[in-house]
């Protein structure tokens, strides 16, 4: 039909690309064979991953993280529900629609998962042969991946001489290949160090923003999710607790889960010593604790100066500043010395501010001193 | 040592190498696809057939268990069908090959088995086909494996084709025990067991050659 129109001179009628790359509608996994206890590793999942995003998800171990990124192109075959990646329903195609259909998705893994018995430029024709590609438009399309992702100089290198981020960047070129529209990395980072990792990360950026590529990935480190992520979803027990943009998971984390894996990467966990002493209610001698999670303008200095003008007594008990989507982020646990009044209003005037904080309890002041 | 002794080395080390031609060459024809069904047909494999794979396996283990010498004399019903002979050189690389089947077939499956599976992931969300992940990635990925596996075939058909020669198979182990043991010429024996000694290194040298050019996993200085 695209045919007759264009001869005919008429405009094609420009095919609106789905707001939503990925659609998962009620999916539920469950593992165990038969005289075996069950595990639910998805239990009724909804999610929608919007066009041309990066998408995080993240949990704690055995969340059943891999198990939804691979239910995505149906490595692992869903016992419910529906997944619809570009508009296609993939569990309504045979087998053979389905194998085309994963060509248009690239998956890159945590341990690279190359061939040792192809070099370089052949593990990613790999993925062009298998798709079908002729030769003669095999080997010019490897050459650019290779310097896409920086590695022309390795093309007759094996994986085997090559390092953890460079096996990432070839398993990456892999993935783009086939120019598909939707990347799923499964832990992509998890195997290199912090360094290796930002480069990696920086990379996958650097292909959602020039080709427009849709990212789908799994991580347990916040890290990971603050320096790439636009959206996250928190994953626990094969439900999703929480999900949203990216700085509204920072600034506002709802869910326990979600803020416990928050204090970990902020670096505002309660130390262990005064944890220990943390009571719901003031005592004698008592200073509050909170943590509190600020965005931009209303950065560490002027919240600490604006608590001293009210005559409210911050002491720092832990935190970090770091860059979120270009702003300074801040996250601090204060404990704080004043009438109970004072810092109440205090606290009202700096959530209507766009501050988070959260109320963590009353600990003896020498407790934190003592620190 | 006498020119007749030397001929008869001669010809004895020509019909070792020839039944051990014949009955891996055959073997392999046999055992590599039968080891392939193993790897790939099991329960929760790649193409499942697990009743028809599992009888397999227990033939496999069958053969495998009964002593070679054994094995000789039982078939000789169908050695003679298809040799016309029961005795020879001809005759011996019937046993010889049924022997080596099952052995080439695990050693096969070992290969196969031993590839990451995280290399099946990879395919599988590429689009492959079964078929491609055969030929593209699993033998590839195996070939090392089924060299080495192959390699140790041979070196056991030089021994078992040596044990056939008592059973008048001809070859390297027949003159030795009619000549070394029977007329008591210990310089035949020795000759024999140094030829059998330098096949063997042969072998096992060139195979591992083989498979270390073959097999990229591991950098080499
Ligand atoms: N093939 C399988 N067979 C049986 N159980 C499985 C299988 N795969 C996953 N599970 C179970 O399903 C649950 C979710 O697993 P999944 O691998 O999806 O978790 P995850 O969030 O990716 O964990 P991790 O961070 O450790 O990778 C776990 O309890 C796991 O044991
Ligand atoms: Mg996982």
């Amino acid at each position: 039909m695209a045919i007759a129109s264009a001869v005919a001179g008429s405009p094609v009628p420009a095919l609106t690309p789905p707001a939503d790359m990925i659609r998962l509608e009620g999916l539920r996994k469950i593992f165990g064979a038969k005289g075996k206890p069950q595990v639910t590793a998805l239990d009724g999942i909804d999610l929608a991953v919007p066009a041309g995003s990066i998408t995080a998800i993240i949990g704690p171990s055995g969340a059943g993280k891999s198990s939804l990124l691979r239910a995505v192109n149906l490595l692992e075959r869903p016992d419910a529900g529906t997944v619809t990646v570009g508009g296609t329903d993939l569990t309504a195609l045979d087998e053979a629609s389905l194998r085309r259909a994963r060509q248009s998705i690239g998956m890159i893994f945590q341990h690279f998962n190359l061939l040792a018995n192809r070099t370089v430029s052949g593990n990613v024709a790999l993925a062009l042969e298998l798709a079908g590609w002729q030769k003669a438009r095999i080997a010019p399309r490897v050459t650019e991946l290779l310097a896409l992702v920086g590695l022309s100089d390795k093309a007759d290198q094996y994986p085997a001489a090559l390092s953890g981020g460079q096996k990432q960047r070839v398993g990456i070129a892999r993935a783009l290949a086939p120019q598909p529209q939707l990347l799923l990395c499964d832990e992509a980072t998890s195997a290199l160090d912090p360094e290796t990792t930002r480069q990696i990360l920086a990379l996958i950026r650097q292909i959602n923003q020039q080709l427009g590529l849709t990212v789908l990935l799994i991580t347990h480190e916040m890290s990971v999710v603050r320096e790439v992520a636009d959206h996250v979803v928190v994953l626990e027990a094969g439900r999703i607790v929480e999900q949203g943009d990216v700085t509204r998971i920072f600034t506002h984390p709802h869910h326990p889960t979600t803020r416990h894996f928050l204090s970990g990467e902020t670096g505002t966990q309660l130390p262990e010593r005064l944890a220990v002493h943390v009571s719901p209610v003031a005592r004698a001698g008592d200073v509050r604790l909170v943590r509190l999670h600020a965005l931009g303008a209303i950065a560490a200095g002027p919240i600490l100066g604006r608590l001293a003008e009210a005559g409210i007594g911050a002491g720092l008990v832990a935190g970090r500043v770091q860059p979120l989507k270009g702003q300074p982020f801040t996250a601090l646990v204060l404990a704080l010395d004043g009438s109970e009044n004072t810092i109440n209003n205090m606290v009202t005037r700096l959530r209507a501010d766009g501050c988070d904080i959260e109320e963590l309890g009353y600990v003896a002041a020498d407790a934190v001193a003592a620190g | 040592m006498s020119p007749q002794m030397l001929s008869l080395l001669a010809d004895a080390t020509a019909q070792t190498l020839t039944m051990v031609a014949i009955a891996g060459t055959l073997a392999c024809l046999g055992g590599i696809p039968l080891g392939l069904f193993l790897a790939l047909c099991g329960p929760g494999d790649l193409l499942p057939r697990p009743l028809l794979q599992r009888s397999l396996g227990l033939l496999v283990n069958a053969t495998r268990s009964t002593p070679f010498i054994i094995l000789v004399v039982a078939i000789v019903p169908l050695t003679r069908a298809l040799t016309g002979t029961s005795i020879g050189t001809a005759a011996a690389t019937v046993p010889l090959t049924l022997a080596a089947i099952p052995f080439i077939a695990r050693v096969v499956e070992t290969a196969v088995r031993e590839v990451d599976h995280g290399l099946l992931d990879a395919a599988r969300a590429m689009g492959a086909t079964p078929y491609q992940i055969v030929t593209r990635i699993l033998l590839p990925e195996a070939r090392a494996g089924i060299v080495r596996g192959l390699t140790l075939a041979a070196v056991n058909l030089v021994g078992y084709s040596a044990m056939v020669g008592a059973v008048g198979g001809g070859g390297l182990g027949d003159l030795g025990i009619r000549y070394g043991y029977q007329r008591f010429m210990p310089e035949m024996m020795l000759a024999v067991v140094l030829i059998l000694i330098v096949l063997v290194q042969i072998l096992q040298s060139g195979g591992e050659a083989m498979a270390r050019t073959l097999d990229k996993r591991h950098l080499k200085g």
